[in-house]
């Protein structure tokens, strides 16, 4: 559908729409937050809010960013809402640890708390191109950078990536 | 022409969408072929770990057994604070109609008298003789009195009722 989101049958589409993308929107916004509650509190806040502005989305084909700066957005509020919050990285992976030993492969179990351990500025472009397709200049426009700046993200995110989960960084570049 | 270093900053900040001069590198590049083979490698992992099912997100999916010297249990689901609050306040209700309840008698002491004297016939029969002052005041035990007009009792006995 291309053209304004309007009427019953539009409104079915869209809720289908949204339906469809949730489990994109509930990994992306565990990644986020690195908490399975916060992060279906927070998905379910982005879909009352869509719900409500359903009629300013006027490409159905943008939905996806479109919840995802929405996403973002009450992560955000989740921490204006709780003032003082520090995070213990060590705190949050021992609690998430069945979500992160849950994986087949214990690589992929070191590999999910390394992922933890990336500070945010890494963690969320990294997540946004693996995860979500996102090309560097649609994580440029989503996280207000440069192309540049988000190459450089990217690359130390990987870099520090391969170093937390033990990889022969021998010939990985300086900076 | 790209150098080694250019191409491997270039490679990891987008391993999936190489320009054409990453390419030219690569294929006259031994080591940087090797690099980008090892990378997508580890590219491919990183795709899994980031791709949790929403089972495990929401805590519902089947949990892998503990680690070594681990132990951990399943998160069980979040009951949400409002029902938790609708829960204690109709426990609350219940504890407090149930006390009340209990304190309110179901009939009062006057008619729980005249039932249980109604069971003994002795008592209604009418009689001038006086019951004797010793007996009266094994009934009346060490904590009632009869007022100075209570005039003749013909009949007194200690009953059982309400448990007392």
């Amino acid at each position: 559908m291309k053209g304004p989101i309007g009427g019953n049958r539009e409104r079915a589409r869209f809720q289908a729409l949204c339906q469809s993308l949730r489990p994109d929107l509930l990994r992306f916004a565990f990644w986020l937050s690195r908490d399975r509650d916060l992060a279906e509190d927070v998905v379910q806040e982005t879909m009352l809010r869509a719900w409500k502005a359903q009629d300013s989305l006027l490409d159905e084909g943008a939905a996806k960013p479109w919840l995802l700066t929405i996403i973002r957005r009450e992560y955000a509020r989740s921490f204006e809402r709780k003032r003082f919050v520090t995070l213990d990285i060590e705190e949050l992976i021992a609690k998430e640890e069945p979500m992160l030993a849950a994986a087949d492969e214990q690589d992929l179990a070191e590999m999910r708390a390394a992922i933890f351990k990336l500070p945010d500025e890494y963690r969320e472009p990294l997540v946004l191109q693996v995860l979500m397709g996102y090309s560097t200049a649609e994580i440029a426009v989503e996280l207000d950078l440069s192309n540049a700046a988000v190459l450089t993200r990217l690359f130390r995110a990987r870099k520090r990536l391969r170093l937390l989960c033990g990889e022969d960084t021998g010939l990985d570049p300086e900076e | 022409m790209m150098d080694c270093a250019e191409y491997r900053r270039s490679i990891l900040a987008d391993p999936r969408h190489p320009g054409t001069d990453m390419l030219a590198h690569v294929a006259t590049c031994a080591d940087c072929s090797g690099y980008t083979e090892r990378l997508l490698r580890f590219e491919s992992r990183l795709d899994r770990a980031l791709r949790v099912s929403v089972e495990e997100v929401q805590g519902t999916g089947v949990a892998a057994p503990p680690r070594p010297g681990r132990s951990w249990t399943a998160r069980p689901r979040r009951v949400p604070r409002r029902w938790l609050a609708i829960a204690a306040s109709v426990l609350v209700a219940a504890v407090v109609a149930g006390s009340l309840w209990l304190a309110v008698p179901r009939s009062s002491l006057a008619a729980d008298v005249a039932s249980h004297v109604a069971q003994e016939p002795q008592a209604w029969a009418h009689a001038d003789v006086p019951v004797p002052e010793l007996k009266l005041n094994q009934v009346l035990g060490e904590h009632m009195r009869l007022k100075a007009n209570a005039g003749v009792v013909s009949y007194a006995n200690t009953c059982l009722f309400r448990a007392i």
